[in-house]
């Protein structure tokens, strides 16, 4: 057998066994993600209005800061704006709520929350707040 | 030869008299009337008979055949129709007459009534035959005797009126002739002189119809005795009629007589029988130039002034006498009392009785007079309504009925109300200034003051807009209005009628603002008629008033220090107009500070809240903060301005807020050390926290702590705050009576009071001591702080005798240290380990990583025992395996680009103890920099966050860690174990460094590395790892300590220090390693 007949032949070798494990090979089973139930996130800064006009359209970091202040206080207006600040678009001011909540004893409102906004963002915000706990 | 009927033609020549037996009779005269016979005779001569006789005669004027007497032989020839042959052309045919016969022809006439005297009538007869040629018999001649008579019956005179017998009229004069004779008369004469009271009409006379006067060639009434006719046959008449005129005026019953005398030639003079006229004459005014004529008639207004006019002229031939003038005016007109005139000029004054009846006098004839009346029509009368008048005049002398006259005249009324705008108008009642809400109020008052009634009245309103409730009233009774119109229905003339008119004013309404009413009634006879229009100005302000603004505490309870008290600030405009700019200045007491606004815009100390309606309510909630700082007793007062656009300030109530602040030393500590277990002889230090943990200072604190028997007080230990406290004789100053005095303990301020026992050595073993702190405060507060209880250890002890001692000893208690304190001496003192379990719940698995002091070797690989060279001071972190696992995920987590990574980590490896002593700050910093990190670390999610100074340090975080340094300066030794922990990480730092770190730290600006450069070295370093790890990040750190904050800031987010993170990896892995 001359050269060239001795590499054809290794190469069909080797397709019908690229072919046959193709064939054989596991696959990745498709699984079908479990839908969550739970309401979307209505995700708003109207929240900030809460706190004053003057709060109204902070920037994300702002907010933070806003949240963070407003954890400092203990009265249920403050409360009622913390959890109110759960629903902001921006997932690191939530979590700057959902830390100050959980800091004053009000985990459960937290966890019902991300029960109820369940998804990516709230896993996230679930494990941060791990992690910080 | 002429025939027969050639002769007696009429111009032609009489015939030859050839037989003369013809006889007449009368022969000779004869008259008018009398009876002519005629015989005529003749023989045929001839012996031959004549044929074809014909006999004929004359028939001369004045003579008329008498029918039947034409015979012949006394046969009558007459033919039927009376008409006798013989008188015929051709005469009568009497047939043949033999020779010698006779015939007798007779025939008779009449003498005609009339013919003239001297008349010759010639009689003749012809007889013809065939054979003779007509002979005439002989001419008989008779003379006619006759005379004229005019004086008879049928002449005479006559005169009579063409129309009236009255003056002035003309009459006619007749004078009929009638010649009543046989024959005319010649030149008739008529004398008729022109009758007097007359006045002949010229060129009237007349003949027959004829004129004479061309004739006469002058007037007749100039020719006294004309020829009125040449000839007047006889039975003939003539007329003479001429015309005159009655003379006017003439008295009634005055009789004109007409004479004539007549003659003529025949006749003599003779007078006619005279004719008279009786002349009618009266008074008259019934003719139209009488009148009786108002003015005027139509159109009349009530109230206006008419003029009557009776112009009575005398239209006839007589005088009227006692002419009397009554007016007979109804009740609706008034006369004008010295207004009438009689001929231009006014009369005397008559009594009111006899005010209309005017004798006018005597008025001739052709004369006038008049009268000029003028009377008022009274008012009120309806339109259209009429007004008889009428005027009675008489006169005298009366004749019948017809010595007066009714004149009758009707005026016609026109009368319409009236409205004048002097009495009809809209007019305010009060002031013209009023305010929104309030009532304004117009009279409309609608008096007619026409002549009559006005229909149909519909008022109409033009309310201004900003008026609502609108009302219309009259006297008591409302009057409805449908849209802006209002049913009045009828004004009676001369009465009125009054409407008041309410509304109300809107509020709110702008001030200045001008409010408007007009109005205008309709009527049917009038059309529109303005009121005019009523104005008001608004007076319109905003107002506040302490009663209806407030400040206001929404909750009764009573302030405490740093809590938030919700005040509600609510302003009421109770004006009327919109309030602008409105805005409350705060005055709070410097106790408090406010924190948050909620309804208002806040300008620092102000409230802004805009505008303002009236009668609108603004609230604004304010959250007002104690601050603890300044929390004392007082109440606070929050005082507040009200300020708006053109409006005075109003200072509103003061609100005071109760406030209340209490101490509080409940949370305080009295713990011993050691804790637990103590030797007989041993020294306890005792650590007594006492802590303001309320709200409020306390003024007054004493601070009480009874020496048990069991324990010795050591002598000058006693220290607050590391001050010495004097003692009362042997014994501490927490056991006398006074206690430690504290004064003006503010909240959260901490004493820490140490003092040493040392434990009697004769206690038996197991003798458990507690003590007991009492702190009273504020007079009647106190509480109770026990200690934990501490077990006395003693060991049984047989012998007395101790190497060294060259005397055995009884009683001693072993190797103590006596009362001296403890060393912690590399050679003379071991840390025990821990009492507890190193392990439990099942964790038995896992070890426990045993750091080393750096200068202390391992003793083995699960426990560590040592103690600090030097000065150094011992710190420890212990981790349960569940924070093991919870600070490796962190630190997974925690990467970030830049040194800021090393701050996560400094958090999580920062000690829980440092010393042998409890340091209360070290927890706080512990909270502290968990806090601030973690919000590091949430910022830090977001996308390309910048790291800002107060994300590094806060005025808080430095005052913890002045704080713990404060703390630490006095920390000795290693801490204690801890039970339960799986992971002891521990350390020890320099002191001498910290404190002078800490010294510098006073003029370091915030968010600088030095605080971090400061914690770092509190971080533990048992290992080796960890250790060099400290080390680098120690170093890293002071490299920024002279930089400015910003450096440092860029440093943390941007400068990467590979081998420091590469020495936390290696710590990591280290940590991983030992964990199961």
């Amino acid at each position: 057998m001359s050269l060239i007949a001795v590499a054809a032949l290794l190469i069909l070798v080797a397709g019908v066994l690229i072919g046959l494990y193709a064939w054989r090979a596991p696959r990745r089973m498709a699984q079908a993600r479990v839908a969550r139930e739970g309401a979307p996130l209505q995700a708003t800064t109207a929240w900030t209005n809460e706190a004053g006009e003057e709060f109204a359209g902070l920037s994300e970091a702002a907010r933070c800061d806003l949240v963070f202040a407003v954890a400092a206080l203990e009265d249920e207006r403050s409360q009622h704006l913390l959890a109110y600040a759960l629903n902001d678009p921006a997932e690191a001011v939530s979590l700057a709520a959902a830390h100050a909540l959980a800091g004053h004893g009000r985990r459960a409102l937290v966890d019902a929350y991300l029960t109820s906004h369940p998804g990516a963002r709230a896993d996230r915000i679930a494990q941060a707040l791990a992690l910080l706990d | 030869m002429r025939t027969l009927s050639e002769v007696f033609a009429p111009g032609a020549p009489t015939l030859p008299e050839g037989l003369r037996t013809l006889v007449v009779s009368p022969d000779r005269e004869l008259e008018p009337g009398m009876t002519v016979r005629a015989t005529f005779t003749f023989r045929n001569q001839g012996g031959a008979m004549a044929t074809g006789v014909r006999v004929r005669f004359n028939l001369p004027d004045g003579l008329v055949y008498l029918v039947g007497t034409g015979q012949l032989d006394g046969a009558n020839l007459d033919d039927e129709q009376g008409n006798s042959p013989l008188l015929s052309r051709s005469g009568a045919h009497i047939g043949d007459i033999d020779a010698g016969e006779e015939r007798r022809i007779e025939i008779a006439y009449s003498v005609a009534g009339a013919i003239e005297n001297g008349t010759m009538i010639e009689l003749q007869a012809a007889v013809a035959s065939f054979e003779v040629p007509p002979v005439g018999s002989n001419i008989v001649r008779l003379i006619a005797r006759s005379r004229p008579l005019l004086e008879n019956a049928l002449t005479g005179i006559a005169i009579e009126a063409r129309s009236e017998p009255v003056p002035g009229a003309e009459a006619q004069i007749t004078v009929r002739l009638h010649n009543a004779g046989e024959s005319s008369a010649h030149d008739v004469v008529v004398v008729a002189p022109i009758p007097e009271h007359t006045r002949y009409v010229p060129n009237s006379a007349r003949i027959n119809g004829r004129e004479i006067e061309r004739d006469l060639g002058q007037p007749f009434d100039r020719v006294h005795a004309p020829i009125v006719t040449p000839a007047l046959a006889a039975s003939a008449s003539s007329t003479l009629v001429y015309r005159v005129e009655i003379a006017s005026p003439l008295h009634d019953g005055t009789a004109i007589f007409a004479y004539a005398d007549v003659a003529s030639q025949e006749t003599a003079s003779f007078a006619l029988e005279p004719a008279s006229l009786v002349v009618r004459s009266t008074p008259d005014f019934e003719d139209d130039r009488t009148t009786f004529s108002v003015e005027p008639a139509y159109d009349v207004r009530p109230g206006q002034r008419i003029t009557m006019t009776l112009l009575a002229f005398n239209a006839g031939s007589a005088a009227a006498e006692n002419v009397t003038a009554v007016l007979e005016l109804p009740d609706t007109l008034v006369p004008v009392r010295g207004a009438t005139l009689i001929d231009g000029r006014p009369i005397k004054e008559a009594k009111k009785k006899e005010a209309l009846t005017f004798d006018l006098g005597r008025v001739d004839a052709e004369e006038r007079v008049e009268l000029l009346c003028e009377a008022i029509v009274v008012s009120p009368l309806p339109d259209g309504s009429t007004i008889e008048i009428a005027a009675n005049v008489t006169w005298e002398p009366a004749r019948g009925n017809d010595s007066q006259r009714r004149f009758e005249r009707t005026v016609a009324i026109h009368s319409e109300p009236a409205l004048p705008a002097r009495r009809n108008a809209i007019a305010r009642t009060r002031g013209e200034v009023v305010k929104p809400g309030e009532e304004i109020e117009a009279t409309i008052t609608l008096a007619n003051e026409g002549s009559t009634s006005a229909t149909d009245v519909v008022l109409h309103l033009r309310v201004d807009p900003a008026l609502d409730e609108v009302r219309l009233t009259e006297k008591s009774s409302r009057v409805s209005l449908d849209g802006d119109t209002a049913e009045i229905g009828t004004i009676d003339p001369y009465s009125s009628r009054k409407f008041a008119l309410r509304a109300r004013v809107r509020a709110p309404y702008a001030d200045r603002s001008e409010l408007r009413i007009g109005a205008s009634v309709h009527t049917r006879e009038l059309g529109e008629t303005p009121l005019g229009e009523v104005t008001w100005r608004v007076d319109s302000h905003p107002a506040f008033s302490p009663q209806s603004s407030d400040l206001r505490l929404e909750s009764e309870e009573v302030l405490r220090p740093n809590q938030l008290a919700d005040v509600a600030v609510r302003i009421t405009n109770v004006g009327s107009d919109v309030a602008h700019n409105v805005r409350v200045r705060l005055y709070i007491s410097p106790e408090a500070r406010l924190e948050t606004v909620d309804g208002a815009t806040r300008e620092k100390s102000k409230l802004v809240f805009g505008e303002i309606g009236p009668g609108a309510t603004a609230e604004a909630r304010l959250g007002l903060r104690l601050l603890r700082s300044l929390a004392r007793e007082y109440p606070v007062t929050v005082d507040g301005v009200l300020t708006a656009d053109a409006m005075l300030p109003v200072p509103l109530d003061r609100l005071t807020i109760a406030t209340s602040a209490e101490p509080d030393f409940s949370v305080g500590t009295l713990r011993s050390e050691p804790i637990d277990v103590v030797d007989v002889g041993e020294t306890i230090e005792w650590t007594l926290h006492v802590r303001n943990g309320g709200d409020g200072p306390a003024r007054r604190v004493q601070i009480f702590c009874a020496q048990p028997a069991s324990l010795i007080y050591v002598p000058n230990s006693t220290t607050v705050n590391d001050v010495p406290i004097r003692d009362v004789g042997a014994l501490s100053a927490l056991a006398s009576e006074r206690g430690i005095v504290l004064n003006d303990v503010d909240p959260g301020v901490e004493a820490t009071i140490r003092f040493r026992d040392v434990v009697h050595n004769g206690l038996p073993a197991g003798e458990v001591i507690t003590r007991t702190a009492t702190v009273h405060y504020d007079g009647e507060r106190h509480d109770e702080m026990p200690s934990n209880e501490l077990k006395v250890r003693a060991n049984p002890v047989f012998a007395n005798a101790i190497p060294g001692l060259p005397f055995g000893l009884d009683g001693m208690v072993g190797p103590a240290f006596g009362g001296g304190q403890r060393m912690l001496t590399e050679d003379r003192f071991m840390e025990l380990p821990p009492a507890t379990p190193v392990a439990g719940n099942g964790e038995s698995g896992r070890g426990i990583i045993a750091t080393e002091y750096p200068a202390l070797a391992a003793a083995s690989s699960d426990t560590l025992e040592g103690t600090l060279a030097g000065e150094r001071v011992g710190v420890a972190v212990t981790f349960t395996a569940e924070r093991h696992a919870r600070v490796l995920r962190f630190l997974d987590e925690a990467r970030f680009d830049g040194l800021v990574t090393h701050l996560f980590a400094m958090r999580a490896f920062f000690p829980e103890a440092i010393g042998d002593t409890h340091v209360g700050a070290v927890a706080s910093m512990r909270e502290m920099l968990r806090d601030e990190t973690d919000r590091l670390f949430i910022k830090l999610r977001l996308h390309s966050y910048v790291i800002a100074p107060r994300d590094i340090e806060t005025p808080s975080m430095r005052a913890t860690l002045e704080r713990l340094l404060h703390d630490v300066h006095g920390a000795r030794g290693t801490p204690a174990e801890t039970p339960g922990a799986t992971v002891v990480l521990r350390g020890s730092y320099d002191p001498q460094m910290i404190a002078e770190l800490g010294d510098r730290l006073g003029d370091t600006e915030l968010a600088g590395a030095l605080p971090w450069a400061i914690l770092a070295r509190f971080l533990p370093d048992g290992s080796a790892q960890f250790a060099h790890y400290r080390g680098m990040l120690i170093a890293r750190l002071d490299s920024f300590i002279d930089a400015d904050s910003t450096e440092f800031l860029d440093g943390l987010q941007r400068r990467r220090d590979v081998a420091l993170d590469a020495a936390l990896d290696v710590v990591r892995t280290s940590l991983h390693a030992n964990a199961v």
